[in-house]
């Protein structure tokens, strides 16, 4: 059995490499694409089907965000960013879990002159490229959300501040939380789906019959854990950039 | 960098991932948060005013339902009084009914009377001239027939009946 940390390329464009977890994330799009628009083709007054679906799933993630921020301002401002992490997040996890992930693929010889099995599909954020890209957006997002809530001026006085010693090394503190912020929002899920891929992988070479299915629905709960917890961290952060901070505290 | 590579991440996969995302944001944002989020929207305001309308149509009712028993009153009223009115138009004309029907009557009686009296006054006169006639005729017999059997008392007795009648 072969693991890898990385995600393996398919083919290449020109010098970019397009690799499994790439081809997985587009799928992901089109079908989020396909029903997103199959459900607000025909909107109706008295919801049906994918577009009661739809709607439920929005009003909750609206309400869910809204009862952070206690803000319905800001909820309207960030609503489509952290709804989309977590449907993003959630569908790329679920997905993974679909039979043909990481088993489906073809040979290769690799640098060490080992036949191995170059999955075709591999789970978008089993990638730590699509998770620190997401990770990117949300800190920058939170930034932006600063800016625009309490002005430059101020809120760069959160991290660069000359009025006393201690709000100096603060600023610094503050700096630097921020930057590993986006190392611990991918690694945290990186490491989670990946980590699942690979006990259910094991499970699966050792007893391939009914024993990797209690890790299956275990794995089915991670997923929507963690898209939850990503988005959540999100909301908090992005309603906390908002508050201008008392000198006092 | 070499840590970085080991894990798999790559500047130009990062980016794409990155525009990816992007792009996933702007198509949701567009065909299902805005349609969704507006239609939610415009529902709740539909229902937050049809309750409202709902208050303003009970209360409306209620006014209907206030309306109607006035007027269900008022028509009550109306025609009770127009029955008393029936009434004693009625009385009325039952009594000037009565009142013609007795001087009719009383008519009827006294024309009666006068015509009785009349038949009675003719009719007496027509029975003495028969008696007369009847009489006379006897007396003629009798003394045609048996001039000698004349019996004195049969004439009084005649005349004893003929006075008779006449009372």
């Amino acid at each position: 059995m072969h693991i890898s940390i990385s995600a393996e390329s398919i083919f290449h464009i020109g010098s970019i490499p397009f690799t499994n977890s790439m081809l997985a994330a587009w799928l992901v799009f089109g079908l989020l694409f396909l029903l997103s628009f199959l459900a607000t083709r025909k909107m109706e007054n008295i919801p049906k089907g994918l577009q009661n679906i739809s709607e439920y799933i929005i009003e909750a993630l609206f309400n869910l965000t809204e009862g952070i921020t206690k803000d319905r301002k800001l909820t309207k401002k960030i609503f489509p960013l952290v709804a989309t992490f977590f449907i993003f997040i959630l569908f790329n996890n679920w997905m993974g879990l679909l039979p043909g992930f990481g088993s489906v693929g073809f040979h290769e010889t690799n640098a060490e002159g080992h036949q191995v099995l170059v999955p075709l599909l591999r789970a978008g954020t089993a990638d730590l490229n699509t998770t620190i890209a997401i990770a990117i957006v949300t800190v920058i997002a939170v930034q932006v959300m600063g800016i625009a809530a309490i002005g430059v001026k101020k809120y760069a006085g959160k991290f660069i501040n000359f009025s006393s010693p201690v709000n100096f090394f603060v600023g610094i503190i503050e700096t630097i939380s921020e930057v590993s912020r986006i190392i611990s929002y991918s690694f945290r899920l990186f490491g989670n789906v990946f980590a699942g891929e690979v006990l259910l992988a094991v499970m699966s070479t050792l007893v391939p019959y009914f024993i990797p299915l209690p890790f299956y629905i275990m794995e089915i709960f991670v997923g929507a854990v963690q898209a939850l917890v990503f988005t959540m961290l999100s909301i908090v952060f992005m309603s906390m950039a908002t508050v201008v901070h008392s000198e006092s505290h | 960098m070499e840590a970085l590579h080991n894990l798999g991440i790559d500047p130009k996969l990062l980016l794409a991932q990155g525009i990816n995302f992007s792009l996933l944001l702007f198509i949701l944002y567009k065909f299902l948060y805005k349609p969704t989020l507006k239609m939610l929207d415009e529902r709740s305001k539909k229902i937050e005013k049809s309750l409202e309308n709902v208050e303003e149509i009970e209360k409306r009712l209620e006014d209907i339902q206030e309306m109607e028993k006035e007027s269900a009153r008022k028509i009550k009223e109306k025609a009770t009084v127009l029955l008393g009115e029936a009434r004693e138009k009625i009385e009325e004309t039952k009594i000037s009914m009565i009142k013609d029907a007795d001087i009719k009557a009383k008519k009827i009686i006294e024309n009666a009377g006068v015509e009785a009296r009349k038949e009675k006054s003719e009719m007496l006169l027509d029975v003495r001239k028969e008696i007369a006639g009847i009489v006379a005729k006897s007396v003629t017999s009798f003394m045609d027939e048996d001039y000698k059997n004349v019996n004195l008392k049969l004439i009084e007795d005649t005349l004893n009946e003929a006075k008779k009648v006449r009372v």
